[in-house]
């Protein structure tokens, strides 16, 4: 930690937040005396209880590091998000201006709102440092040194497959953990991971959706079984189907519009051009007419499991009625 | 003493004794030997899987006093504690029934006492996604800073409803269903050491009901050994469970697709007379149509749920005789009619309807094998009314008539006269439809479409038997004088 004593520490990945957290704290635990660590609620922290922690004066520990998890004081000023500023603001401010040497201050939170004030004075008095999720590579880099610290061993295309389920690290560090235990001592294959560590929801249903837009009634039907195994809730299978259909819909009208792929990806909102392509080439699949049939059968599951039907028994209907070439005559 | 239920009785001990879930449990063991004792583990899988079990066998390993290679003792003080349900530090939380922030903020404040009797204090929280979005967060804080020699197991059958933040917090483990084949053994292991006699088709009928799930294969299991003095058959299951056997039900749509209303009906004779109930009845028969789409659609693949390997050939011959639309709308009728059931009275007539519809329904086309011997030898082809397009075309001239017409239900045409019903609680549409300018408005639609001049008959369902479409469909095919209604 640099001179300056207080930070705030943001970002979606909370396990850096928590690995800095812990390396400042060893960083104070200078000349073999550990720090005094008070770790505080900020959703409950009002002034009074946040002037006593900043004022308190240790009796057994020279150093001191507080810290503060997610207090509401960062968010848009006024709104419910950033409750409780104004009474903390002064506080705060005031600290800053004249902050215990002996002492660390370390806030915590998930977002950030960059225009308020808390955040601009951190900013120019303390320290603000931004969490995000690492990238591909670096996180391939940090599996590779968490399975090694385990001595785990894993097929190479594990650790890449890892880095691209879209977990986070705690998740992953867990999941890590899980594997190193059950695989003791030999090398853990690619089918195996894939069993062990969960992908997250889209992935999976991705496979589902992929496989209806396909018309793959075999890849469909094993897809959706591993999802009702897992306990997926079949409303939200139904909804994630919808929203493929309608993606796909939508670009089938823009593709008979003559409209290119870059307009496309931008009107319908898809970032990646190989979805582009791959909607694209799906949408040669269906007619106008069975588009409109599969919207109605996703309008019946979506009633029919609202009206307490079994969901196995109607996603199993929905995906056979997708798959089924003479679903036409179903209307 | 009150006899100890047999799923209580049984409850593994030791992580040998487990059922499947072979990786979770070696992964556990491993942990323990090794300390490597995560402070939040998360237990996910279906009911009857094991997770509880599993939950109650770690909280003994990490407080054994005798543990060996990880499993616990069961010998020392802690282990038989913990077996009686008396260890203070084994703190079990039924989440469902203690939800709130109030509770959750309780175990924080507790958590932070040193275990009293033990070397590690465990939380067991059950039913964990029932907790409240606020129990959610206060329980997160605990997560994020937990104390030393405190281990929570959280259990649940529904992970998608725990945020993403507990998720990422606890080692997870995914409890499998059960196959068949490991039900069956374990069942017959307790058969054994209990001294029962039964049939080995039962058996694998229980583990089949079972559904992945060992606690209820022993349930199931009990209740047949509390009912049956002798030897415990096929037949006994059966009957305990209100189930419906997948050979009679082959045959019942053996008749359907043959269009025999005459075997339609005696067939569910029968079952009422057996005493089935009419929702299970239904039930049972989706489950069927259910196999007979997956036979149908995906082959090799399929995973029955219903029919045993026995009947499995009649089904794929079944899957053979018609069309994947005709399954699926016949699939779709049973599962409307399924929901609807529960509101009706009449629920013989229901079932009967909905199977005679299915006879229509599911009449094979293309795909039609030569006509089975039984068939009845003439059926005279039905003429059909396009009902979608009466409805659009009597709304292009009156909406009001159109919303009037559309609470009911075409029933059929028999040479000139078109019979159109109304459920119970639409007496006030069917009065207002059969007034002259309405009536008029079908009619002339009617003439229309048909080509032909048509009367037209309102009739109430389940109020008079002979309004029955069941009953009209009897004297439809038998003639008046032969059917006889008894009430």
């Amino acid at each position: 930690m640099s001179s300056k004593r207080v930070a705030l520490l943001w970002g979606e990945e909370a396990y850096l937040i928590e690995k800095r957290i812990r390396d400042i704290i060893q960083e104070q635990a200078g000349a073999g005396e550990e720090p005094e660590c008070l770790f505080l609620d900020g959703e409950q922290l009002d002034r009074t209880q946040l002037l006593e922690a900043l004022e308190f004066v240790p009796l057994f520990a020279h150093n001191r590091v507080i810290v503060i998890r997610r207090p509401r004081w960062f968010g848009q000023p006024g709104t419910r998000e950033a409750q409780g500023l104004a009474e903390v603001q002064e506080v705060i401010l005031k600290y800053l201006e004249n902050p215990n040497p002996f002492q660390v201050l370390l806030m915590t939170a998930s977002t950030i709102t960059p225009g308020n004030p808390l955040v601009k004075a951190l900013k120019k008095l303390g320290v603000v440092e931004e969490f995000k999720r690492p990238d591909t590579r670096t996180l391939i880099t940090w599996i590779t040194d968490e399975c090694k610290k385990r001595g785990l061993q894993v097929e190479n295309q594990v650790i890449g497959w890892m880095a691209a389920t879209g977990q986070d690290m705690f998740y992953l560090e867990n999941q890590i953990e899980k594997l190193s235990l059950c695989f003791y001592r030999r090398k853990v294959t690619l089918a195996e991971a894939e069993e062990m560590v969960e992908n997250r929801l889209e992935a999976k249903i991705f496979k589902l959706t992929d496989a209806l837009l396909k018309r793959d009634i075999k890849v469909a039907y094993q897809a959706l079984q591993s999802l009702l195994i897992q306990g997926e809730a079949p409303v939200l299978v139904v909804y994630m189907i919808t929203r493929q259909f309608l993606t796909m819909a939508k670009v089938k009208g823009l593709v008979e519009r003559g409209c290119s792929p870059e307009e496309i990806g931008s009107r319908c909102g898809i970032k990646k051009d190989f979805v582009v392509r791959k909607m694209t080439g799906a949408a040669a699949g269906f007619s106008w007419d069975e588009i409109e049939t599969i919207f109605n059968q996703l309008l019946e599951a979506d009633s029919a499991l609202k009206s307490g039907q079994d969901g196995k028994l109607v996603l199993e209907v929905l995906v056979v009625g997708i798959c089924s070439r003479e679903l036409k005559n179903l209307a | 003493m009150a006899q100890l239920a047999l799923y209580r009785a049984w409850r593994p001990q030791r992580f040998a004794e487990v059922v499947g879930q072979e990786q979770t449990v070696q992964a556990l063991k491993n942990a323990v030997r090794q300390g490597r004792i995560s402070h939040a583990y998360l237990f996910c899988g279906p009911r009857g899987t094991g997770k509880t079990s599993v939950a109650k066998i770690l909280a003994k390993a990490v407080n054994c006093s005798g543990e060996a290679g990880g499993e616990p003792c069961n010998q020392c003080f802690s282990c038989q504690e913990i077996t009686r349900g008396s260890f203070m530090d084994v703190i079990e939380i039924d989440a469902a029934s203690n939800r709130g922030i109030d509770e959750i903020r309780d175990l924080r404040e507790k958590v932070r006492m040193v275990p009293a009797q033990g070397k590690t204090k465990v939380y067991i929280i059950d039913e964990v996604h029932m907790l409240t979005t606020e129990a959610f967060n206060a329980l997160l804080k605990t997560l994020e800073e937990p104390p030393a020699s405190v281990v929570f197991i959280l259990a649940t059958t529904e992970p998608h409803k725990i945020p993403a933040t507990i998720l990422s917090r606890c080692q997870r483990y995914n409890f499998r269903r059960l196959t068949g084949d490991e039900i069956t053994s374990r069942l017959r292991m307790v058969v054994a050491d209990n001294n029962l006699d039964i049939e080995e088709k039962a058996l694998e009928l229980i583990a089949r009901r079972a559904a992945g799930s060992l606690r209820d294969g022993l349930s199931i299991l009990d209740q047949c050994q509390a009912y049956c003095s002798g030897r415990i058959s096929r037949e006994d299951v059966l009957n305990i469970l209100g189930l419906v056997d997948d050979r009679f039900l082959a045959d019942l749509f053996s008749c359907v697709l043959d269009g025999d209303i005459g075997g339609i009906i005696g067939s569910i004779d029968r079952a009422f007379a057996e005493g089935k109930e009419a929702v299970q009845f239904l039930r049972e028969s989706s489950m069927y149509l259910r196999d007979l789409l997956v036979a149908k659609t995906t082959g090799e693949l399929a995973q029955l749920s219903l029919v045993t390997d026995e009947v499995r050939p009649v089904l794929l011959q079944q899957a053979g005789r018609v069309g994947v639309p005709e399954v699926l709308a016949a699939l779709k009728k049973m599962m409307e009619v399924s929901v609807q059931l529960r509101f009706n009275e009449s629920q013989r007539f229901v079932v009967e309807t909905v199977f005679l519809d299915l006879a229509t329904t599911l009449t094979p086309g293309e795909h039609a094998a030569p006509a089975a011997t039984q068939a009845p030898a003439a059926r005279a082809p039905r003429e059909e009314i396009p009902w979608g397009r009466v409805l659009d075309m009597v709304k292009e001239r009156k909406v009001t008539t159109h919303a009037l017409l559309a609470s009911g239900r075409l029933l059929g045409i028999k040479d000139d006269l078109v019979l159109i019903g109304y459920k119970k609680g639409f007496k006030f549409h069917r009065e207002k439809m059969a007034e002259k300018e309405n009536r008029d408005i079908l009619l002339q639609v009617l003439e229309k479409i048909l080509k032909r001049k048509v009367e037209v008959e309102f009739v109430l369902l389940g109020e008079q038997p002979e309004n029955d479409p069941v009953v009209q469909k009897a004297i439809e095919l038998f003639g008046a004088d032969l059917v006889e209604i008894i009430d």
